[in-house]
């Protein structure tokens, strides 16, 4: 670790990563964008539906990118929580007589909790079958609206009353546009928060690799559920607007057709940032504008820019714009020869440093992990069958035996990446059996991959800050509004993520997506991500497999380090028996199932049992 | 007793149009683990295009079908191998769903162009879609044993192809595990086209012998497409044999639930029947539980 005094500079400072802070340069554009279409609302009132449907779906796509963009939650119901809001706000605005400072917080509000019930099916099947449901949701979803009357007025539908604000009148027109626009800023503000906080990483993280998600002590299922109320709230807020804009609700405005064009607007837009939402917005409602063959051609056109983006670019004309950036801004620093990453001043963060250090560090050695009578069964063969032992806290301890004599099945056991496994296993006093898989790593459980279970499209450093998201303390409201706490957890987070990736020799490498990594760093940023996590105990699934013997032996060196850094115990499969025998002050070793020796590495390699099974003669 | 007979007869009706796309649908998504979005859109094409060389321009009906079978096949042969195919290489499966939503958009917006968003009657010759028979108290649609017959034609094809042919055996193998297939030199892009084509034809068939129970309508077939995913879902989506009997008893809930419950309730019946299978059995009613995921 680079605690030493005489390095000046923090590894945050040396490798400029840039940090959370309230207003970053997107903030500025978006709302010098949105001041302008405010200030410009009154002068184009014939364009004013068109301007009016744009914002309304750029709001929707904001939220979808919540659920889709983020989430990867495919949906193709959305427009149910659009419909909810269109018909709150016609009930509200003619039954109750009460304007927007009712119908915005309800609308929100009912939707978010319908959002619940929606996001439900998505915690049992997979994305594909999700997409399906929510499809059958859109389907029924206009049907029941056309037999609801009492809500709907049925087919013929119901007027939406006045557009008041606290019993104050406006006139639609440009007045409606500013109003759309402040919700319009008011949805990207809470959604570029979520995207720049633990829990748009959490959500990514999620999207891109479910299960090492759930072995970072991340909340799936409730994350799952909660991208879809969240992105039903905010969606209910654009129907709101719908109902001011066309003044009169109908179901057959909000079937199917409307469904699938605000999911295929933003993937169009680009599915990953807020900007891919307005062009999405702009790009299906100013098109129709431009001539009358193309209104006449408009699904056709959709459909085909939808069929040619996905083959050649699949994150939409924003990734198109970003990737020539790319290319332009790379050209540049060719040609300057320098590398600059954003100037951020980080003198504020120095003295964090020692605060940070020492509240990594554990006083109390952790790691004591008891395992009784560990059975997995698959079918007739009995992979772990019956294994017993216990790991003193903070002990190296290497797990050695053949090729399918269940190491990896007895980790997963032990993480509960099996199901049907039996027996006890305690970490530190509390007992894990039975608990679901986030729980157990937040309980101090972490565990690398056999086969790399990165996310890709994430870089090297949210790699670390997800591991680190059960220290970060910050509520998801908070969040949600960019409160001033929660910058500070981040920078926390950021400085302790630097410091960690520094000391496995991955800083320089922070803003690399993993995916483009050669093999050796990606082994590396696994073990940092379950190193982050600040873990008890650290099962080790063949970190060193397929690097040269010389690098394993450093990497498993740095692991070590950290880990009695952090007074934890590591417990690790490997084959390399030298290695091994190098770094552990134990061996166990499995055979069909079944341990048959335990003890010091020079115990256990001149054990007759284990030479006979395992190492060969 | 008659009234029961005659909700069951419709019914089962309705429970064979489920049934075969919800076979089409498992065909797909078994051997390749895609879901079809355009899927509806495409029968309803192919019974408009029986349609409109049979009624518009005064082709035999038969003549007509299988014109209309032939452009089904090419017509999914371009799509997979122009759309599908070059996505399948990335291993990721969401891109694939989106692309097919796109030829959804693609192709419902080719058929409202080609043939107007009103409805038309589906003329078949004999005008037989309009003769009842009396047995009883019970009455009996011709058009409906032509149906039921079909089914049963097609569901003993689809049930020899599988089992009998080559191309059965490679969907099977690559349902049991895509790579161990490829590794026994299965040839993934004939079996995944096939499939495609197969699976085309079998939802080609059901456009066609539907329209006459249906109106003709440009989005017609999308209903019969959302049924029949609910019956896969009751099938568990893996066994085709439980995606039609899936269909079946969907289209027997469904026939009932009209007579007894209110009519919200029983439009929103099929996310009904989604969310309870998907909260008590997600593996579907037929089939058990597989095993464990591997990590």
């Amino acid at each position: 670790m680079s605690t030493d005094n005489q390095q000046a500079q923090t590894a945050l400072e040396r490798a400029k990563i840039p940090l959370p802070r309230f207003l970053k340069k997107n903030h500025y554009l978006g709302f010098l964008g949105i001041l302008l279409v405010y200030l410009l609302a009154g002068t184009y009132s014939a364009y004013s539906l068109t301007i009016m449907s744009t914002i309304i779906f750029a709001i929707i796509g904001a939220s979808l990118i919540v659920v889709f963009g983020m989430a990867g939650q495919l949906t193709l119901g959305h427009t149910i929580f659009v419909a909810g809001g269109v018909f709150l706000s016609a009930n509200i605005t003619m039954e109750w007589s009460r304007g927007l400072e009712t119908e915005l917080p309800l609308a929100f509000g009912v939707m978010f909790i319908l959002g619940l019930i929606v996001g439900f099916p998505s915690l049992r099947v997979n994305e594909l079958y999700l997409a399906l449901a929510t499809f059958a949701v859109a389907f029924v979803g206009v049907q029941v609206l056309f037999e609801w009357e009492q809500f709907t007025g049925g087919g013929s539908g119901k007027p939406v009353g006045k557009l008041e604000f606290f019993g104050r009148e406006f006139s639609r027109g440009p007045t409606l546009v500013r109003i759309a626009l402040i919700i319009m800023l008011f949805t990207f503000w809470i959604v570029g928060n979520f995207q720049d906080g633990r829990t748009g990483r959490a959500w990514n993280a999620l999207r891109t690799s479910e299960t090492a998600a759930r072995a970072s002590g991340l909340p799936v299922a409730w994350l799952k559920i909660l991208c879809f109320a969240i992105g039903g709230g905010l969606a209910g807020l654009g129907g709101v607007l719908y109902a001011h804009t066309l003044r009169y609700a109908i179901p057959e405005n909000y079937g199917v057709n409307l469904s699938i064009i605000v999911v295929l607007a933003l993937i169009i837009g680009g599915k990953h940032r807020l900007m891919g939402a307005v062009l999405g917005a702009v790009y299906v409602k100013w098109l129709p504008e431009l001539s009358r063959s193309v209104q006449e051609y408009e699904g056709l056109i959709y459909g085909g820019t939808l069929i040619i983006l996905t083959l050649i670019a699949p994150d939409g004309l924003v990734g198109m714009f970003e990737w020539a950036a790319e290319r332009i801004k790379s050209y540049n620093n060719s040609k300057n020869g320098e590398n600059f990453n954003s100037k951020i001043a980080v003198s504020d963060i120095s003295p964090l440093r020692s605060e940070y250090l020492s509240s990594i560090g554990s006083e109390t050695t952790r790691g004591h992990l008891v395992v009784k009578n560990a059975a997995v069964a698959f079918g007739g063969v009995k992979a772990v069958d019956d294994v017993s032992f216990e790991i003193p806290a903070g002990a190296v301890t290497g797990l050695i035996g053949s090729n399918g004599a269940g190491k990896t099945t007895l980790f997963n056991a032990i993480t509960g990446h099996v199901k049907g496994a039996t027996g006890e296993f305690i970490l530190d006093g509390t007992s894990v059996s039975g608990k679901p898989i986030h729980v157990r790593a937040l309980t101090g459980i972490g565990r690398t991959f056999q086969n790399l279970n990165l996310h890709d499209d994430l870089n090297v450093l949210e790699h670390a800050l997800l591991g680190l998201d059960r220290n970060t303390n910050y509520s998801r409201i908070a969040e949600s509004f960019r409160l001033p706490w929660v910058l500070r957890e981040e920078k926390k987070a950021h400085f302790v993520a630097a410091e960690l990736l520094d000391h496995m020799d991955l800083l320089e490498y922070w803003d690399e997506k993993v995916e483009d990594l050669p093999y050796g760093l990606q082994k590396r940023v696994d073990v940092v991500r379950a190193l982050a996590s600040n873990p008890g105990i650290l099962l080790l699934d063949e970190p060193a497999a397929g690097l040269p013997t010389a690098e394993a032996l450093e990497m498993m060196q740095k692991v070590q380090e950290y880990a009695k850094h952090i007074s934890a115990g590591v417990l690790i499969i490997e084959h390399n028996v030298e290695l091994v025998a190098d770094v552990s002050e134990r061996i166990i070793v499995l055979d069909a199932g079944k341990t048959i020796a335990d003890g010091t590495p020079e115990e256990v390699t001149r054990n007759e049992e284990v030479i006979a099974a395992y190492l060969g003669t | 007793m008659v009234d029961y007979i005659q909700i069951a007869w419709q019914g089962l009706v309705s429970g064979f149009a489920y049934a075969l796309i919800g076979l089409a649908l498992v065909m797909v998504y078994k051997t390749a683990r895609i879901l079809n979005f355009a899927a509806g859109t495409m029968a309803g094409i192919s019974g408009f295009l029986a349609h409109w060389w049979a009624a518009e321009n005064d082709m035999p009906f038969a003549i007509a079908i299988i014109f209309a079978m032939i452009m089904t096949a090419v017509g999914t042969y371009v799509i997979e191998r122009l759309t599908v195919r070059p996505l399948i290489k990335l291993g990721d499966f969401l891109p694939i769903v989106i692309m097919t939503l796109g030829v959804e958009e693609l192709l419902a917006n080719v058929s409202l162009l080609w043939w107007g968003g009103s409805a038309q009657r589906y003329r078949v010759p004999g005008d037989i879609d309009r003769i009842n028979w009396l047995i009883g108290d019970f009455r009996l649609n011709a058009w409906h044993v032509v149906v039921a017959g079909t089914t049963f034609v097609t569901l003993s094809i689809v049930g020899y192809v599988i089992n009998q042919t080559e191309l059965g055996l490679g969907m099977k193998a690559f349902a049991e595990d895509q790579d161990a297939a490829k590794l026994m030199g299965v040839k993934e892009s004939t079996v995944s086209i096939w499939t495609w084509v197969l699976s085309a034809l079998v939802g080609g068939v059901t456009g066609i012998v539907y329209a006459p129970v249906l109106f003709l309508q440009q989005d017609y077939m999308n209903i019969i497409f959302i049924k029949g995913f609910v019956a896969a879902i009751l099938g568990g989506f893996l066994s085709l044999s439980g995606g039609v009997a899936g269909g079946l008893l969907l289209g027997e809930l469904e026939a009932f639930t009209i007579k007894w419950a209110p009519r919200e309730f029983a439009a929103a019946l099929p996310v009904v029947i989604v969310f309870i299978v998907l909260l008590i059995r997600p593996h579907g009613l037929f089939t058990r539980e597989k095993g464990h995921e591997r990590v």
